[in-house]
């Protein structure tokens, strides 16, 4: 569904991302692990064309994603949670529902109400928090209200950048669960970029594993977690 | 008490059309973070425009007024096209510096066009008050004060109520998220600096009776304007509001009470006093203190 091909990217004079490729099916997950600065964050704002590509193809669905403009790829399917979770401070969390609507919320049985409807019973805080302004949320919220936003686009697949950041971990290990429970249900697929590699590794079909801008290392979820080098790296064992 | 309510409502007059001036310029600046300086001379031309189509050529005054917002609005539209546009994402400090330059320039093109001499705009009711209890009161100034209710009343529920506005908001808080939503920055952003001209012709057009129409009357209401938004809060949409309000009510309070002379520096001692005792004026965008 997502197929990304010697992708290229960078900022002014630096390079940041080098022949990059990688894959996620239908309905797969699909993490990509890598510590600071390793260009996470570089590869899904240009997948979700945020920033654009310097080489390499990228296609999803069928269409190619290089040089596309972000507002229209959330119309075919991919939607993207950002890292720092970029709720709108000023509005409500209803609020923040509403604007995230298209053309596929609407065409979706029942519309915008039924997917708000499916993302409250998913996080069901946000109910309680429905008109408390985005600012005002903690955290934990926002990141929910980060990836309720992104389903009521009723997506076929989720870009999910560092979903635990600055979270408790308790908070962490519901969020990733909940990840599980949205692809069981919405049969999304999702692309997650994470340093926590053991919650991570737990949802994942596939690991690939990040390293200055480059993919060193890739494969199943279970074979991945028992790498020594990753074990050394990621796992703090 | 008659002088007191007479005073009040010039005030209110004056605080309306200040409101809208602060209103139109803090719009790009919430919407885009681009200051533009050369606001005053948008609501110049609101008044020229008036003065062209209503005097000049003799139409009708509502159809005169419809026609001065809309060359309004292709002025800001024009400014979208080869000023806001292309400085997009550079430091706010280049949209004044080039601000303040076409400024000048359109300053001196209103002579080219219109000639050095103040012109006239007449009211919809004529110059002659009418008797409201014991205060006499120019309809002019009610229609001022009506239609200020009405449209920031109309501009705040289109805001808070409607979709489009809650994007133009989204856009304003936080445009990189407000695309990923798939919401059309550009196209938003253009909204807003057309909603700005609007208010600016809007403006020229409704002040222009109550003094005559020069080629510097636009930068006279945008001190006025400027100080409104700093009285309210840089960038408050609310605030711009109510400190162009409270400018009007105190200048003209001033005016009448302490000194006519010293009408102007009311206004800018009470930027003074207002910043020593909040900083970040009357109502601080709330966004900015979480971010
Ligand atoms: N806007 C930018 N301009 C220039 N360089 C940038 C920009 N954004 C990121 N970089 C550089 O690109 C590299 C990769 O950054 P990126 O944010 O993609 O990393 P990341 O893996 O997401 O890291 P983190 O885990 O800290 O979020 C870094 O060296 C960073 O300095
Ligand atoms: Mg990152």
């Amino acid at each position: 569904m997502l197929s990304v091909d010697k992708l290229c990217v960078g900022y002014g004079e630096a390079d940041v991302l080098h022949d990059v490729t990688l894959r996620v099916g239908e309905g797969e997950i699909v993490a990509v692990l890598g510590a600071n600065g390793a260009g996470k964050t570089t590869l899904l704002a240009a997948l979700s064309g945020l920033i654009p590509a310097r080489a390499g193809e990228a296609m999803f669905d069928g269409r190619s994603l290089v040089g596309a403009a972000a507002e229209r790829i959330v119309g075919w399917g991919l939607s993207h949670v950002p890292q720092g979770r970029r709720i709108f401070p000023g509005l409500s969390v209803m609020e923040n529902l509403v604007v995230a609507r298209t053309a596929a919320t609407d065409r979706a049985e029942g519309g915008f109400a039924a997917a708000v409807a499916e993302a409250e019973e998913l996080f069901p805080r946000l109910n309680e928090r429905r008109d408390q302004l985005g600012w005002s949320l903690s955290g934990g919220e926002q990141q929910m209200l980060a990836v309720a936003r992104a389903l009521v686009a009723r997506p076929k697949m989720i870009l999910l950048d560092e979903p635990s950041l600055g979270l408790a971990p308790m908070i962490v290990e519901t969020m990733f669960s909940t990840i599980l429970e949205i692809r069981r249900r919405e049969k999304v697929g999702m692309l997650v970029v994470e340093q926590n590699a053991e919650q991570a590794l737990r949802v994942a079909d596939r690991v690939y594993v990040m390293e200055l801008g480059r993919i060193v290392l890739e494969g199943p979820a279970d074979e991945v977690a028992r790498d020594p080098a990753i074990e050394r790296a990621y796992l703090g064992a | 008490m008659e002088t007191f309510l007479q005073v009040l409502l010039s005030g209110a007059t004056m605080g309306c059309i200040y409101a809208f001036v602060a209103l139109g310029f803090t719009l790009t600046i919430a919407a885009a973070g681009v200051v533009n300086f050369a606001y005053s001379e948008w609501v110049t031309f609101g008044s020229y425009f008036g003065v062209t189509f209503a005097v000049i050529l003799g139409w009708p005054l509502w159809l005169a007024l419809g026609a001065s917002i809309a060359g309004c609005i292709a002025i800001g539209w024009l400014f979208q096209l080869f000023v806001f546009t292309p400085l997009e994402g550079r430091h706010f400090l280049t949209s004044v510096s080039a601000t303040i330059g076409i400024a000048l320039a359109m300053q001196a093109l209103v002579t080219l066009l219109w000639g050095p001499y103040p012109l006239t705009l007449p009211t919809f009711f004529g110059s002659s008050a009418v008797q409201i209890g014991t205060i006499s009161v120019f309809p002019h100034n009610l229609l001022i004060i009506a239609l200020a209710v009405l449209i920031i009343g109309g501009l705040q529920l289109a805001l808070t109520r409607t979709s489009i506005g809650l994007r133009l908001q989204a856009t304003a808080q936080d445009p990189m998220a407000a695309r990923l939503m798939g919401i059309p920055v550009r196209r938003m952003r253009t909204l807003a600096y057309c909603l700005s001209a609007g208010i600016a012709g809007l403006s020229g057009f409704l002040v222009a009776p109550l003094f005559v129409v020069t080629n510097t009357m636009g930068f006279g209401l945008m001190l006025k304007g400027f100080a409104a938004t700093i009285v309210g809060g840089w960038g408050s949409l609310k605030g711009a509001v109510y400190g162009g309000l409270l400018v009007g009510l105190i200048e003209a309070l001033g005016a009448a009470y302490i000194s006519s002379e010293y009408k102007e520096l009311i206004a800018f001692a009470m930027i003074i006093v207002v910043l020593l005792v909040r900083p970040r004026g009357l109502f601080p965008e709330r966004i900015a203190e979480k971010l």
